[in-house]
């Protein structure tokens, strides 16, 4: 399990070295954690770089996960709409719902 | 940085073109809420832009602005003349800030922020517009998608949303079908989109108002959706009310919005930009003096192709000539798609002459109307920006002494509101450019009794009508009985009129008493390139244009002795005069045996120019004379012939006005 820690806030002027990280963190590993430094700022474009990191790890075929529940994304989730219809999936990657972690 | 600035005050110059435009189309339409709307996003954009690039006396008077214009947009004021002609008072001093930030213009800002104020007191005492009937409680489907570049240029989709949900009960699901996978995403791209379930009795326009200021780029579709079947459908899916409500409720029209709105498909969304009048085409910006540059170039090329014709055509190898008429097809083709370049449509002449009649109704207290024809008509962007102040000058005119005032309209039977017409339409090398104006006419006894005090005719002289209509553009001479700010200086027709001549263009004029004037003006479509006479004059060469060219007689030595002393030729029962060219450029050669009289004209004059031999015709590449040489008026610019020798051109104008000058003399010394 490779981990990635987050300790720049996760907004738009920092997602382009995230991405690079997370990438580099699946070439070394088939298993990813994003270990946010809590109370970290995140916008709506953080959770999109999140989004599509999901997407590449199904699509390479690994594994990530957030090391902590996501609490501090929660209101840019509920704003944007991301939970009116969040799947179990969603639910589990986001806030460690609903399956031991 | 700088660079950047200049970008700016382009843009931001462009943009209060378009406030003025949707400003004085506010005064046609009062209640088009799409114009205010696009008036006020006009101002909330210069007010951002200027801020951001330092401008902030700009920025603080437009905030200003916005905030009055801000009442008409929530539709708590009217678009009252008063107001909107305040704000077009208040979008000149915009201009005034954006040209000289560090000048003191606060005084006068204050001044118009008072007016502007006041307009909107009155406006808001005179009532507010009616009021639009209560709107039943709609369920809109709302799906938009923002441009990739939101993020980085400080959209916020949140704060879209959260406007949203102030308006009603929102049911907010995002479309994340289009987020990549890591490796492929631009991390600063947006690719979220989102649908909006919103119950409200806000009605259309106020959703619309959420993305008033992203509605360019963005795509937006807002549709009606029946109401109860969403009741129903949230009753028995209450997890997922949208989609279902997507796949089955089928677009409705709203009991009330519909009997006023188009309801637009669900199956293809609208995009917002769409539904404006102006139609937006890629396009790329390219500085003038970069295409000036390009033109240069091309002329050189067309002047390097004819010496390589010139070459092979003296030689013998057809392959040297087989490329070399290759050469001259491409060099055609270039030369015709670099004139296509350079041509702008005049309607961006005409836009400028809206605000100006708006002006000239208020100075002169008539009612005036301008309508446009023709402004797709393309001209090469140098002559649009020699016919602005001419055109003016003539609007001027026509406003201040054509048309009358109202009361005196209606008692000569005609609608109140005098028309001034411009158009404009091609034909074959020419623009032919009408102002037209349904006023009271040319008074040709006044014209008459100023051209004889002023000793251009002879008292009770017979004279044609059009030639004294022709007194008008005659230096000195104005018909206004009143010398307003408007015209009447007697400086102008004779401005306007050599102007004109300068662009190697003519200028008409015709009237009927009661039924008003027409101004015609004959433009040639470029500047850049013309079909010039060659002509040889002693060991120089000259280049004549063409079109001015009448005809080429014969001039023998024994003729020209004849005529020493007093230089006419008798042509078709009329005495032209005529200038040796030999002499006024002193070239110090013989007269050639048999000399060529070359007779050119502007308009109704006619000289004849005396030449050693006519060479032939020759497409001329125009080159404006060196600093050096620009003070000469005899030469309008120059060209390289084939074999590299310079050519000037000849500036007929000035040769004409020359030529009767010298014929007025002789008059005088007979």
């Amino acid at each position: 399990m490779k981990t990635v820690l987050v300790d720049a806030s996760l907004v738009v002027r920092n997602v382009a070295g995230l991405r690079q990280s997370i990438l580099d963190a699946f070439e070394e590993d088939d298993a990813v954690s994003l270990d946010l430094v809590a109370d970290q700022a995140v916008d709506l474009c953080g959770v999109q770089l999140i989004e599509a990191a999901r997407r590449q790890a199904q699509a390479v075929g690994k594994t990530l996960r957030l090391a902590h529940p996501g609490e501090v994304f929660r209101p840019v989730l509920e704003a944007a709409g991301f939970l009116t219809q969040a799947s179990e999936d969603d639910l589990l990657f986001w806030f460690h719902e609903g399956s031991v972690q | 940085m700088n660079e950047a600035i200049a970008i700016f005050q382009v843009e931001a110059r462009e943009n209060l073109e378009l406030i003025e435009q949707g400003l004085l189309d506010l005064l046609d339409r009062p209640e088009d809420r799409d114009l205010v709307d696009a008036v006020f996003r006009g101002l909330h954009t210069l007010k951002g832009s200027g801020a951001m690039f330092g401008f902030d006396a700009l920025a603080g008077f437009t905030h200003h602005c916005e905030t009055a214009f801000d009442r008409v947009r929530k539709g708590e004021v009217a678009a009252t003349k008063d107001l909107v002609s305040a704000v077009l008072a208040a979008r000149d001093h915009m201009r005034r800030l954006l040209e000289d930030p560090s000048g003191a213009h606060g005084a006068a800002g204050d001044a118009l922020l008072a007016d502007l104020e006041h307009a909107v007191r009155d406006a808001d005492d005179a009532g507010a517009p009616a009021e639009a009937p209560p709107h039943m409680a709609t369920t809109w489907r709302v799906k938009f998608e923002l441009p990739a570049d939101a993020f980085r240029n400080g959209s916020n989709p949140l704060a879209l949303l959260n406007e949203l949900r102030d308006l009603g009960d929102a049911h907010v699901v995002v479309d994340a079908s289009r987020v990549p996978a890591l490796g492929r995403m631009e991390p600063t791209d947006l690719y979220l989109g989102w649908t909006v379930t919103l119950t409200t009795d806000q009605g259309r326009a106020a959703i619309e108002d959420v993305f008033i200021f992203v509605m360019d780029e963005m795509t937006l579709s807002i549709e009606a959706v029946d109401a109860e079947l969403c009741d129903a459908v949230e009753d028995a899916h209450p997890d997922a009310p949208a989609s279902v409500a997507e796949k089955t409720a089928a677009p409705q029209t709203a009991p009330v919005e519909a009997a006023k709105l188009p309801v637009a498909s669900g199956a293809d969304p609208v995009d917002a930009g769409a539904a404006k009048s102006t139609k937006v085409t890629e396009s790329v910006r390219v500085p003038a003096d970069r295409l000036d540059e390009l033109m240069d170039r091309v002329g050189e090329l067309v002047i390097a192709q004819s010496r390589l014709s010139q070459i092979s055509n003296a030689g013998t190898d057809m392959a040297l000539r087989a490329v070399s008429e290759e050469i001259e097809r491409l060099s055609g083709e270039l030369r015709d798609t670099m004139m296509v370049l350079r041509m702008v449509p005049v309607s961006t002449l005409f836009g400028r002459f809206r605000r100006l009649v708006h002006d000239l109704a208020r100075e002169t207290g008539k009612a005036i109307e301008l309508s446009t024809d023709g402004e797709s008509t393309e001209i090469d962007k140098t002559v649009i920006e020699r016919l602005a102040d001419p055109l003016v000058h003539l609007i001027r005119n026509a406003a201040d002494h054509g048309l009358e005032m109202a009361e005196d309209r209606t008692a000569a039977g005609k609608p109140a509101t005098g028309r001034i017409r411009l158009s404009a339409h091609q034909s074959g090398g020419e623009v032919v450019i009408t102002i037209r104006d349904d006023g009271r006419g040319i008074d040709r006894d006044r014209v008459r009794a100023k051209a004889e005090s002023q000793g251009l005719i002879e008292p009770g002289a017979a004279i044609s009508d059009h030639d004294l209509l022709q007194m008008i553009f005659h230096p000195g001479l104005s018909t206004a009985a009143a010398v307003t700010n408007l015209s009447g200086r007697g400086v102008g027709m004779d401005v306007v009129k050599r102007t004109i001549e300068g662009l190697r263009g003519s200028i008409d004029i015709a009237s009927r008493p009661g039924e008003g004037s027409e101004v015609s003006l004959r433009i040639p479509l470029t500047l850049a390139i013309i079909d010039g006479l060659l002509v040889r004059v002693g060991h120089g060469r000259y280049v004549l244009p063409l079109d001015a060219v009448e005809e080429c007689l014969e001039l023998s030595l024994d003729e020209d002795l004849r005529s020493r002393g007093r230089s006419f030729i008798s042509l078709r029962n009329s005495l032209v005069p005529f200038l040796r060219l030999r002499e006024m450029f002193d070239t110090g050669t013989p007269p050639e045996l048999h000399q060529k009289v070359v007779v050119v004209s502007t308009g109704a004059e006619r000289i004849g120019l005396v030449v050693d031999q006519i060479i032939g015709d020759h497409q001329t590449v125009i080159k404006s004379m060196s600093k050096l040489h620009s003070g000469l008026p005899t030469f309008s610019g120059a060209t390289i012939l084939g074999d590299g020798a310079v050519a000037l051109i000849l500036d007929v104008g000035h040769l004409v006005a020359k030529g009767q000058q010298q014929e007025a003399q002789m008059r005088e010394a007979v």
